[in-house]
């Protein structure tokens, strides 16, 4: 057992006596005390958490009267020097877990042990052993002082493990190397003959990859049509109902960890508060972890000065590389103490019952399942061109694609945010790919290949879509680019994976996965046969190309096009959006967009793999309404 | 708790994040059933087509025809001509892939004729149309000469409103119940039918049209009625402009087979045609079809059905007009207006309403055996079907 997790032996704050301190001190009020004592019933949080939750108590008067209870000093170990060969005796991860931390020596020899729990005869026997039987002096302090003083002084091994567990455990689980050996020299192979072929039968070869691109464009978008049309089918009917929710008792709900990832973000972090603020979920069992970069100062501030509630902390991301936003998150996953777990952007507004949802869809879905993802969607849609044909995109890939996705249990690309996790499970799948640029997705196919199941639930995390083409292209490249790295990692070994998934799911993640950025890239080179045919002498063309061939080669590109427009008005069904279904005829338009982004993604696949696109966040003028 | 307990809960989990079905269900719910129903709908049908393959053949028919432009294809041609003269494209390729000549069309017929009436009596058990009156409305749709005729010898006729049919289950399934699938299925349905006959295209016009006067389930949110007229024709739309643009792009013109001077040249006399259509009994039946279905709506209670039912006969008219009835076709009318009728009754009925539409549908069985008497091509085709029974069983 934990030492941290002997609760009855060790948690002095909930006895009586400490609560009569906490009054006969002056720290809470008799009224603040019977309020704690309620929450205390209805959720069965202890009556520390709830007042700390609640504001109605800051950490250093508790940590004042807990010492007081325990009968040792308090202390502050942002002010303390420690003795780091003492510290470095035992992991630190323990620390965290068991919450107390070795400090130094003191003149007698005995090493002083802060503390963020009673001390126990049983306790303080087993942080002996783990300090080689040494004597000790025990310190008050509280679990968020342990977690900061172990940020520092583990600063380098928590930035390494953050970048490399995964590829510690499994290589080849991560894009750390983009191509593998196999690969590169497939890849290799594969290039000399194509050209050797070329120079040989030029004709044919062309005839051969724009006869081949076609099929894979048309087997793309009629895969996502196919599989959305199965998500359509239930798409009025609520899998989690109100009452279900209502239902729920707040005593038996887990602990829930919020990640929220920023970097440079400080003109919405006022935002980011408001709308966390708003989750139907008792404080007491919730933190909201912001995780700031070192560098990020400026974000750091605006966090600080916005005056955040208790439960929401900052964690200060060490300095490392890849600075990437799952790197981050796995420093954030290190100090997590929820059950679940579910990652926000800054922006984010979900619905206020999302974390209840997915505490019953994790109860429904059983042990097998390790992540739900809600729906994401937008509400500046109304803004310009490119905010309506990105809400089109998200809804019908949100509202149905992964619907169908998980009726059919087929592999789930994750989206960027709002995906809830057992916290237990990611630890286990080896948290984030630091070097994969959609970490999102990837865990996606990774908890599949592993054999657990992501699923989806209905509720939705409003998003602000872009509003800008340049940022567009960057936050596009950078997602492609994250599909083919998603595309290499997972086929270094396909038959292996397709024995591991079955066949159906190994042909849904090489269509939708391996598909969708070839589709992207076919489409300029498609544009421009196109517009080629039209414009020269058949007789011209025919003279290159059977035309028979050409006909149904750009037969299957124009009626991929058609299916995607049509798979596009699907989009606005679910939320009644009616005003957006026209909006799917400028598709074949949107789609050169993400072609550009395409060969951009592709460029820096080869140049920079681990690079970070940023996109711009906070660049709408409209204003979020309920 | 056992390893085979915990299996049991996630099976009955998992099965729990399905919502009960209810209206969707297939009929029969079981595949095997199913598969069983559609053969025993299939066979009377394959029987007739193998009756029909030993008499002496109708000639001048659709399928006759058909088989007919295929074998005067050139499919070597090298500046690809015959891809401008594929279409209706659908009926075309399975004419060019079929080996057995008219007896193979005739063959695909009959399986299409099993698939429509399986949906019919799908659609029927939704509704929870009550057995006999289930029973009388299939009679009245298929057993008579029109409807075999119609699925043996005019297979893209047969191919449009077999497709059509299904589509307007879905139809209704998207527009009244709020089914977001069944309306995506029933355009990609609606384009087939269009790629399968002229007169699939005016199906699709029908379905574009009619689609605003159904009661909507869904709740009212600006755009919808718009927005379903869209999705509803958008594949026809889509497949037609893409054929238009590949057209032009490899034989500069949209349908190069199109002879707009000529088609324009032949309106006033097939106006006078259709006009003198109606003096004569076989004329009177096609309005006594409409009729039927107007009384089916009056009845049901569902009057805006009876601007389709409108709807369809004005558009089918103008189809006649614009010659995109073969001159062989016969049944159609009756066959797509019987078809409409059955979809738009509705689930709610009261005993009074159910005799109500028995006696329609027994009326309806007697105009399509008076208007199989009345069609020259049907009477012939009959007769040859007659012989040759007569020539099997001595």
């Amino acid at each position: 057992m934990a030492l941290g997790g002997d609760a009855s032996a060790t948690r002095t704050a909930d006895s009586e006596a400490f609560a009569e301190l906490l009054v006969s001190g002056g720290l809470v009020s008799p009224e603040n005390l019977a309020f704690a004592r309620q929450v205390k019933q209805r959720t069965g949080a202890h009556i520390d958490e709830v007042l700390i939750s609640q504001g109605l108590l800051d950490s250093e008067s508790l940590l004042i009267a807990e010492a007081h209870a325990w009968g040792i000093h308090p202390i502050d170990l942002a002010a303390v020097a420690f003795d780091e060969a003492i510290v470095r005796s035992v992991p630190g991860q323990t620390y965290l877990d068991e919450n107390w931390l070795p400090i130094r020596r003191n003149a007698r020899g005995a090493i002083v042990v802060a503390t963020a729990r009673g001390v126990s005869p049983d306790r303080e026997s087993a942080i002996r052993t783990r300090l080689g039987g040494a004597e000790l002096q025990f310190v008050a302090t509280t679990s968020w002082e342990i977690k900061n003083a172990c940020l520092r002084l583990f600063r380098a091994e928590i930035a390494d493990e953050a970048a490399n567990e995964l590829w510690r455990q499994n290589p080849s689980l991560s894009a750390r190397i983009t191509f593998s050996r196999g690969q590169k020299a497939g890849g290799i192979l594969s290039a000399l003959t194509i050209i050797g072929l070329a120079v040989v039968w030029p004709v044919q070869v062309v005839i051969g990859v724009v006869t081949v691109l076609s099929l894979v464009f048309l087997a793309g978008t009629s895969c996502k049509f196919l599989v959305a049309m199965r998500g359509a089918r239930y798409d009025v009917v609520e899998r989690i109902t109100q009452r279900q929710v209502d239902l729920l008792d707040d005593r038996d709900l887990p602990r829930y960890t919020v990640l929220v990832p920023v970097f440079r973000e400080a003109n919405i972090v006022g935002q980011l508060i408001r709308n966390l603020g708003g989750i139907d979920y008792p404080t007491e069992k919730l933190e909201v972890l912001i995780l700031i970069e070192e560098e990020d100062h400026e974000t750091r501030d605006a966090v600080l000065t916005s005056n955040p509630p208790p439960h929401f902390r900052i964690i200060t991301i060490p300095k490392g590389h890849p600075q990437t936003k799952p790197r981050a998150c796995n420093v954030g996953l290190y100090f997590a103490t929820g059950d679940h777990l579910v990652i926000y952007d800054a922006e984010d507004t979900p619905d206020p019952d999302q974390l209840k949802k997915a505490v019953i869809a994790f109860r429904r879905g059983g042990s097998e399942t390790v992540c739900v993802q809600a729906s994401l969607n937008y509400f500046n849609d109304r803004e310009n061109v490119l905010t309506r044909m990105f809400t089109l995109e998200y809804s019908y890939w949100f509202d149905y694609m992964l619907a169908g996705l998980d009726l059919g249990d087929l592999p789930i690309p994750l989206g960027g945010t709002s995906n809830h996790f057992r916290t237990a499970a990611l630890i286990e799948l080896g948290g984030w790919d630091p070097y994969n640029v959609t970490e999102d997705a990837d865990l996606g196919i990774r908890a599949s290949a592993l054999g657990y199941r992501v699923g989806v639930i209905n509720s939705t995390t409003m998003e602000e879509a872009n509003t800008s083409i340049p940022n567009f292209i960057r936050q596009r490249s950078r997602w492609i680019k994250g599909y083919m790295q998603t595309t290499l990692v997972h086929a270094r070994q396909p038959i292996a994976l397709m024995n591991q998934i079955g066949l159906r799911r190994f042909l849904s993640f090489v269509l939708l996965i391996a598909g969708t950025p070839l589709t992207f890239l076919g489409v300029i080179p498609f544009y421009l046969i196109t517009a080629v045919t039209l414009v020269a002498p058949t007789e011209l063309v025919a003279q290159f190309f059977p035309v028979w061939l050409l006909w149904i080669t750009l037969l299957n590109f124009v009626i991929g096009n058609v299916i995607m427009i049509y798979l596009s008005m699907m989009g606005p069904y679910k939320r009644g959006t009616f005003h957006l279904v026209l909006w799917a005829l400028v598709n074949p338009l949107y789609w050169l967009l993400h072609s550009i982004a395409a060969y951009k993604g592709l460029w820096q696949l080869i140049t920079k793999p681990h690079y970070w696109e940023k996109t711009e966040h906070g660049l709408t003028t409209h204003v979020q309404h309920d | 708790m056992s390893s085979t307990i915990e299996l049991g809960q996630l099976r009955r989990d998992r099965s729990n994040r399905r919502p009960r079905r209810t209206r969707l269900d297939p009929f029969p719910r079981d595949p095997v059933r199913r598969w069983i129903l559609r053969l025993a709908l299939v066979a009377p049908m394959l029987f007739f087509a193998m009756l029909d393959d030993l008499s002496a053949r109708v000639e001048g028919t659709p399928n006759a025809d058909l088989v007919g432009s295929v074998g005067a294809i050139d499919w070597s041609r090298g500046d690809a001509q015959w891809l401008a003269e594929l279409y209706p494209h659908i009926s075309m390729l399975i004419a060019a892939g079929n080996p057995l000549g008219r007896l193979g069309l005739s063959l695909v017929g009959a399986v299409a004729a099993g698939f429509l009436l399986q949906k019919v009596a799908e659609i029927i058990a939704q509704r929870a149309i009550p057995l006999s009156t289930g029973i009388i409305l299939v009679i009245a749709l298929a057993a008579n000469p029109l409807f075999a005729y119609f699925a043996l010898e005019n297979l893209p006729g047969f191919l449009a409103i077999t497709f059509f049919g299904l589509a307007l289950a879905d139809l209704v399934r998207f527009v009244n119940w709020g089914n977001t699938e069944s309306g995506f299925r029933a355009g990609i349905l609606i384009m087939m039918a269009a790629l399968s006959d002229p007169s699939g295209i005016l199906f699709a016009l029908v379905a574009v049209l009619a689609s605003p006067f159904l009661r909507h389930g869904r709740a009212y949110a600006p755009g919808l009625r718009a927005a379903n007229v869209l999705v509803i024709g958008f594949p026809t739309a889509g497949a037609f402009a893409t054929i238009a643009v590949l057209n032009v792009a490899f034989f500069r013109s949209p349908w190069p087979g199109l002879d707009l001077a000529a088609l324009a040249a032949s309106v006033p006399a097939a106006s006078r045609d259709v006009v003198a259509l109606y003096s004569t009994p076989e004329g009177w039946l096609l309005i006594a079809a409409v009729a039927s279905a107007w009384l089916v709506a009056l009845i049901v209670r569902r009057p805006a059905a009876m601007p389709v039912s409108a709807i369809v006969f004005l558009l089918l008219n103008i189809g006649m007009i614009l010659g995109m009835f073969h001159p062989g076709a016969a049944g159609i009318t009756f066959t797509l207006l019987t078809l409409l009728a059955i979809t738009l009754i509705p689930a709610a009925r009261t005993p009074t309403t159910n005799v109500l539409v028995d006696l329609v549908a027994v009326l309806q069985i007697v105009i399509a055996w008076r208007a199989a008497f009345e069609s020259d091509v049907v009477l012939e085709w009959m007769l040859g079907i007659a012989a040759a029974s007569l020539v099997l069983f001595g």
